[in-house]
């Protein structure tokens, strides 16, 4: 594909992106007029203070959390679909966010049961950790084993169970737990991007510009890494750190999200597919970026769904994102004969 | 003196040794060709000299480094690697993949200098797959992978080459071409050019040196030997012709 081509699909899929978060802010049980939308992104003066309030204060925080959360889920994804060179890999299906639940379980629940006091939501920081930490350990757990099996679905299905063992977990947790926790939990679990402040977003945007910088200064690797083993090996690629920096950087990310927003299925798989096709290439440098676009464009578009779809209230977004994902998923497996990674 | 390449009271295998201590070297502007029956350990001890796996006991040097000491970026620099196994489906360019060849030397944005370019070109007329450089991989024949894969090692540039099996998935044509280009790079370019192979008639026309798996031995022998011709014979099946 040349330059000049990848240039304009980029800035397609960016102005798609940009049309998208214009409705996104101005669709709701209120509709404020695109004007007055442009108005606030512009620093220009708004002519209705309510309107103001309420794209500042509600929408645009939430929008710019939906744009993180598809970005840092999507190159999570990416990132484990070429590290397994498995098509099927992300950090839902492998239950990495499964890991950031349990430990956001243990953190919220655990409180209660525990030392008999709802921790509700605290303390952000130690709710970051727990997820990161709950990550990193199914992480490492389905590192450990992937090198083992190499079978893509035997992965799979490991990834599967783990979530199964992590959903009773939170189960008996939650039977112990007071009423208070568990319906924070449980809200959480339906996946929210509303629950975000400005204050979480000064903590969730740093590190999530941090990670998908860091990721992209790894494209060449990665690059090399996806032919395999022994050719990375052979080509000066010390595969064993490589793996461990990409395993640190998916539980940061994903843990990250999933801290404030909740497990939010389907986007870290189906992004990266999805760019790989519009880009037609296997070069990390394009696919980075371009998997945080369409991850963003998925969620902020599933977004928009939770709040057109009925007029009361909101939809979680779990529910939406898994409309979306799993046909695609399913798509992905049919399809697949010699799945292009 | 030291070699270019040497092999010391080395043992080979995942777990269990395939044969006994192996000693050999070679040096700049050998081409060498690994024989033995299936299962004799070539693969692996082809991956053991790569830094791919490391040796069960004793030790392989390049210019009197320990292989598995040299970094992994400073290796990638003296030694190129071939595999056998080809799983790679992907819509990578030919041309890309080859390109990859050059990364050792480039940055961390992988920025390609006109140089870079110009001997990736050359490479890929070299082993007559520039027609097919703006495929995808997965669209491409076996045959094809194969020189793509060859051709990245070339790219390379490493004084070291190593090749499992490089001949296989090709043409007779194109076995001839590749032998005859291997034996111009390490005559010429005085390149150490270590690989296995099958197809012994045609090896045998090129190489001048060979390493026998047999016998839970590795032995090395010159062609020209003609005690080493009979040796080759009983331990292959195989007939040379008079004509050689």
């Amino acid at each position: 594909m040349s330059r000049l081509l990848t240039t304009i699909i980029f800035v397609s899929i960016s102005i798609v992106l940009g049309i998208l978060i214009l409705i996104d802010l101005s669709t709701g049980q209120i509709e404020i007029p695109f004007r007055e939308i442009i108005n606030f992104l512009s620093f220009g003066n708004n002519q209705d203070e309510n309107y103001y309030i309420l794209v500042k204060e509600f929408r645009f925080p939430r929008v710019l959390v939906a744009i993180l959360t598809g970005a840092a889920l999507s190159v999570s994804g990416l990132l484990m679909q070429s590290i397994f060179r498995n098509p099927l890999a992300g950090p839902y299906v492998l239950g990495i966010s499964s890991g950031a639940s349990l430990g956001v379980a243990l953190f919220v629940l655990g409180g209660s049961v525990f030392a008999g006091t709802h921790a509700f939501w605290g303390s952000n920081v130690s709710l970051l950790i727990s997820a990161g930490v709950g990550a990193a350990v199914v992480m490492s757990i389905i590192l450990a084993v992937s090198i083992r099996v190499r079978d893509n679905i035997s992965i799979l299905i490991i990834g599967i169970l783990i979530a199964g063992v992590v959903s009773s977990i939170v189960s008996i947790l939650q039977y112990y737990a007071n009423d208070i926790s568990v319906k924070s939990f449980v809200v959480w679990t339906m996946g929210n991007l509303d629950a975000v402040s400005y204050k979480d977003i000064m903590l969730i945007f740093p590190i999530i510009v941090f990670g998908l910088a860091g990721v992209y200064l790894m494209s060449k690797n990665l690059n090399l890494i996806l032919p395999g083993e022994s050719f990375a090996k052979s080509m000066g690629i010390n595969t064993k750190v490589q793996r461990i920096i990409v395993f640190t950087f998916v539980s940061l990310l994903t843990g990250t999200v999933t801290a404030f927003c909740g497990p939010i299925g389907f986007i870290g798989i189906a992004a990266p597919h999805v760019a790989r096709w519009i880009f037609n290439t296997a070069n990390h440098f394009v696919l980075i970026p371009a998997s945080s676009l369409i991850g963003a464009i998925f969620i902020v578009s599933s977004d928009i769904l939770t709040h057109s779809i009925t007029t009361q209230g909101i939809l979680p977004i779990n529910a939406v994102t898994a409309i979306m994902g799993a046909p695609f998923i399913i798509w992905i497996v049919v399809r697949n004969k010699r799945t292009v990674i | 003196m030291t070699e270019l390449l040497q092999i010391r009271d080395l043992l080979i295998g995942y777990g269990a040794p395939l044969t006994n201590l192996i000693n050999l070297t070679a040096e700049a502007g050998d081409f060498i060709c690994i024989v033995g029956r299936n299962g004799t350990g070539k693969s692996t001890l082809l991956n053991t000299l790569a830094g791919v796996i490391k040796p069960l006991e004793g030790n392989c040097y390049i210019n009197g480094k320990e292989i598995n000491k040299i970094k992994h970026a400073e290796r990638s620099r003296i030694i190129s690697y071939v595999t056998s196994r080809l799983d790679y489906y992907s819509n990578i360019k030919i041309f890309d993949l080859v390109a990859m060849g050059r990364s050792p030397y480039t940055n961390i944005f992988d920025k390609k200098s006109e140089q870079d370019n110009k001997i990736i070109l050359q490479y890929l007329e070299d082993l007559e797959i520039c027609h097919i450089k703006d495929k995808p991989l997965y669209s491409v024949s076996d045959g094809e992978r194969q020189r793509a894969m060859i051709c990245r090692a070339f790219v390379q540039e490493t004084p070291v080459i190593l090749m499992d099996e490089p001949t296989a998935f090709l043409d007779y044509y194109s076995k001839n071409k590749l032998l005859e280009k291997l034996s111009e790079l390490a005559e010429k370019n005085k390149k150490c050019i270590v690989f296995s192979s099958h197809d012994l008639e045609i090896a045998f026309k090129f190489v001048s040196k060979i390493w026998l798996f047999d016998d839970n031995k590795v032995e090395q022998f010159e062609l020209k030997d003609l005690k080493a011709r009979d040796r080759l014979e009983a331990a292959m099946s195989f007939k040379f012709s008079c004509s050689d």
